[in-house]
């Protein structure tokens, strides 16, 4: 009985999906994002390093930053209500290729660095598609927002002074929940019954908080450094947190800083293939 | 001169309908949400706890008029000139100051701005868009992208208490000051996404998300007053103090209009 059952079932996915098939398609694209904007720089953690001086603060502030710059890559299933409306499944990955930012403006009494930021976010975009088709041609006017997971490292290099030597560090963020939204324009052109090729123009916005941070690596051996020194949480509120008598963190907990959002608005330029399983 | 120009306008105006096709008028109203708000902070530290208070002014966000003039070229394309100018963008933000003077034998230090801080905005701009739009029988959804230019004038009001130290103790000084940002036309980037909904032959209504990047330059800076304890010492005030490069206008918002199309094929 259980198996009849089961028999009917899969004649009845199997009959559905060669009836719909005809309005299944799959899409490959990549993208280039172009920054929009700027955002002065988040303060995910202050830079300082020890030298003949002492302790010295470094500069790694930056005025005008974007890390919304970079190369997306997107696949998606697809499909068809009709001519004139579509929905799609794209899961989409994206870096940034501007990774490095100066401190700037540079700070002439104190030590400047350097940081390498690498941004990966993987998203899925539910998307609604509006078009029209001329001939061999169409065009669809698309709007989506999904949510996915951004991963975070900064590397950290302090330019070297007659007082500092060489010094680095690495951290990295946790994973953690990414927003994004937009829209654009795509234009297809059939290549043949079932392939078309197609560019598209769109702007993005998304929008990541990272939760924590921990320091992977640096010119101090870790085992020197304490837990405050490691190890940042991001919070939405700091209220009462106990500090050290000379007012720094308390040495054996996690430092806590109030969390910021790393805002993406980008421009993008893309080309990719389209298949339709059967028109 | 005058006269010609007139003249001329109201022949425009009075032939447009036969002239030529697809000349529209669109008077909007919207809402915009920053998408860049800027964020301030002051950390306050008595006897060795931290609390750090968040404030946060939401430049660009507002209520706006709109209106775009514009041309459909053929049936799928559209060049149109989008005016817009905010009617409402007024913020305020507070953080509650610490009293020092009931100190008493507590440690303190502090950081940053308490106080409170009301800003009020005016943006005018001004975008050539080219567009396509899909006609779908009286539904048509449309992309439209292109420059946006900018004009704004930021006002900012500050009340805080300034401490001042006098044989160990904490003597309170009320601040009163009040400045102007301006800038010139800044270029950023617009885009708008929506459609249209044909209710008439000539008149659309229209649902419209636009999304703004601009980090407005400013290049003037006023300070207009700067009172301690009700006295002006506006002379003694550097600008230095309340100087700001850019403020982030970026938006993202919603609107809804009416479209009126002289002349439909």
């Amino acid at each position: 009985m259980k198996n009849k059952f089961y028999l009917i079932l899969v004649v009845l996915i199997l009959q559905s999906t060669l009836l719909y098939s005809q309005k299944i398609y799959f899409k490959v694209a990549s993208n280039y994002h172009f920054s929009t904007t700027t955002q002065k720089m988040p303060e995910y953690f202050d830079y300082t390093v020890s030298s003949r001086m002492g302790i010295l603060p470094v500069n790694i502030d930056v005025g005008k930053f974007s890390a919304a710059s970079g190369i997306s890559f997107q696949g998606c299933i697809g499909h068809s209500f009709s001519d004139l409306l579509s929905v799609e499944l794209r899961y989409s990955t994206f870096s940034n290729t501007k990774k490095e930012f100066n401190a700037s403006p540079e700070q002439q009494n104190s030590a400047n660095g350097i940081t390498n930021w690498e941004l990966r976010q993987y998203n899925l975009f539910p998307t609604i598609l509006f078009g029209k088709s001329f001939k061999k041609t169409s065009v669809n006017i698309f709007i989506y927002s999904g949510v996915g997971l951004s991963k975070l490292n900064i590397n950290v290099k302090v330019l070297p002074t007659n007082s500092i030597a060489d010094n680095y560090s690495k951290y990295e963020f946790s994973s953690n929940n990414s927003f994004s939204w937009g829209y654009g324009l795509e234009y297809s052109y059939s290549l043949g019954e079932k392939m078309s090729l197609f560019a598209n123009i769109g702007v993005n916005s998304s929008y990541y908080k990272p939760v924590k941070a921990q320091l992977e690596s640096s010119s101090t051996p870790l085992e020197y450094l304490t837990t405050s020194q490691k190890e940042i949480n991001y919070v939405d509120e700091i209220k009462n947190v106990e500090l050290n008598n000379n007012g720094s963190n308390k040495p054996d907990i996690p430092e806590i800083r109030l969390n910021e959002t790393l805002k993406l608005s980008s421009i993008y330029l893309g080309i990719g293939i389209k298949y339709t399983l059967k028109k | 001169m005058k006269k010609i120009l007139i003249i001329l306008t109201f022949n425009l105006l009075f032939n447009l309908n036969h002239s030529f096709g697809q000349f529209y008028i669109q008077p909007s109203i919207g809402y915009s949400l920053s998408t860049y708000p800027q964020e301030d902070r002051a950390t306050i530290t008595i006897n060795n706890l931290k609390t750090v208070y968040k404030t946060k002014l939401d430049f660009g966000e507002g209520l706006h008029l709109g209106l775009n003039l514009g041309y459909n070229l053929g049936e799928n394309f559209l060049f149109e000139i989008n005016f817009r100018n905010t009617i409402y963008a007024k913020q305020k933000t507070s953080i509650k100051e610490p009293n020092l003077q009931e100190s008493n034998n507590n440690s303190y230090s502090w950081s940053g701005r308490f106080g409170d801080t009301e800003s009020q905005t005016s943006i005018f701009q001004i975008a050539p868009l080219f567009g396509v739009k899909l006609k779908i029988n009286k539904f048509s959804p449309y992309f439209k992208i292109g420059p946006n230019f900018m004009k704004s004038t930021v006002s900012m009001n500050f009340k805080y208490i300034n401490w001042e130290i006098d044989n160990s103790t904490f003597i309170p000084t009320n601040v009163i000051a009040e400045t102007e940002y301006a800038g010139k036309l800044h270029i950023g980037l617009q885009s708008n996404v929506g459609f249209c909904y044909a209710i008439k032959p000539h008149i659309n209504i229209v649902f419209d998300i636009v999304s703004v990047s601009n980090n407005y330059k400013i290049t003037k800076v006023s300070i207009n007053k700067y009172d301690i304890d009700g006295v002006s010492h506006l002379d003694e005030i550097s600008k230095s103090y309340f100087e700001i490069d850019k403020i982030n206008m970026s938006h993202s918002g919603f609107n809804i209009g009416l479209m009126y199309i002289f002349k439909n094929k």
